[in-house]
C-alpha cells in the first residue's frame, strides 16, 4: 500500500466519519489524488461512507450504517445539541428545541429533517398538533456521543447558518 | 515588493497598507468559503445573496492589491470599491425585505 493510501487509511480510522474536505485539508492531498486512493480503498472494503446532505463521511469497517450516519451528525454543532438535547429531555417539541438551544425554528426544522432522512429520528405528533422529535436509537446514539467532535471548520460554518436563519427569518 | 507599489505610496504607507489588505483578504475570503459552504449546504436565495456579499468583500480586498500594485488605477478603484459597497448594501437589504414579517409558529 502507498504511504498516502495508508496516512489516508489512519486518518479515517482515527477520526471515523470525517468528510472529504476534511481529509484533503488536514493530510494536505490533492483532490484527485484522495479521491484516487480512497476509491481503491473503498473497493477493498476497507472503508465504507455515507452521503449526508451533498457531504461525503468516510469510516473504517466495522460500523453499521446507522452508527455511521450517527457518528457524521454528531460531528455538526447544531445537530449534535439537538441530539443531546432529546436525549435529555425525551421528545421535545420543535418549538421547545428552538426555544432552549436558542436558534431559529428554520434551523431546528433544517437539522430535524437531516436527522430524519439519516432514519435517527422520527417526528411525532400531539393532541395539538404540534410536532416532536423522537431519537430511533437512543442508546446508540449516546454510546456513541464521546467518540467524535465537531472541528472548527464545521463550528463556524453551522454558527453561520444558525446567524443567517435567525437574521433572516423566512 | 515595496517597487511594485503605485506612486501615490511612501515606503512605510506601503508596508502598513500591504498589511491590512493581507488581513483583509484573508478574513473577507475565510468568511467567503464558510458563506459558500452555507449556501451550498441550504441552497435558499437567503444564503445566495449573502454569499454573494461575502464574495464582493473579496472582491474589494482584491482591488485594493490592484490599486497598491499600481495596477487598477485610482478612479477605477473608487468605482469599483463605491459601486460594491452600493451592491452589499442591497444585496443584504434585499434579504431582509424577503425574509417578510414574523408568523405564528405551529
Amino acid at each position: 500500500m502507498t504511504t498516502v493510501r495508508r496516512d489516508l487509511h489512519r486518518h479515517v480510522e482515527s477520526n471515523p466519519g470525517v468528510h472529504f474536505n476534511e481529509l484533503t485539508r488536514d493530510l494536505d492531498i490533492a483532490t484527485g489524488q484522495a479521491q484516487y486512493h480512497l476509491d481503491r480503498l473503498l473497493d477493498g472494503g476497507r472503508l465504507a461512507t455515507e452521503r449526508l446532505r451533498g457531504r461525503t463521511h468516510y469510516f473504517p469497517s466495522g460500523y453499521d450504517p446507522i452508527e455511521r450516519r450517527t457518528l457524521a451528525l454528531l460531528r455538526r454543532e447544531t445537530v449534535r445539541e439537538i441530539i443531546v438535547y432529546a436525549l435529555e429531555h425525551g421528545e421535545p417539541s420543535a418549538a421547545k428545541l428552538a426555544a432552549e438551544l436558542d436558534v431559529a425554528r428554520s434551523t431546528v426544522s433544517w437539522h430535524v429533517s437531516t436527522l430524519v432522512d439519516a432514519g435517527l429520528a422520527e417526528k411525532r405528533y400531539d393532541a395539538q398538533g404540534r410536532t416532536h422529535i423522537a431519537l430511533t436509537h437512543p442508546s446508540k446514539t449516546e454510546a456513541m456521543l464521546t467518540e467524535v467532535k465537531p472541528s472548527l471548520p464545521d463550528k463556524l460554518v453551522d454558527r453561520f447558518t444558525r446567524l443567517v436563519d435567525a437574521s433572516f427569518p423566512d | 515588493m515595496l517597487q511594485t507599489v503605485g506612486e501615490w505610496l511612501n515606503g512605510t504607507e506601503a508596508t502598513v497598507l500591504l498589511v491590512v489588505l493581507a488581513l483583509a483578504t484573508l478574513g473577507t475570503a475565510t468568511l467567503f468559503v464558510i458563506g459558500v459552504v452555507g449556501y451550498r449546504r441550504r441552497g435558499t436565495t437567503t444564503y445566495l445573496l449573502v454569499a454573494v456579499a461575502l464574495g464582493l468583500l473579496v472582491a474589494r480586498s482584491l482591488v485594493g492589491f490592484g490599486t497598491a500594485m499600481g495596477m487598477v488605477p485610482m478612479p477605477a478603484h473608487h468605482l469599483i470599491e463605491h459601486g460594491s459597497d452600493f451592491a452589499v448594501a442591497t444585496l443584504i437589504l434585499y434579504a431582509l425585505y424577503r425574509s417578510g414579517a414574523p408568523s405564528p409558529t405551529t
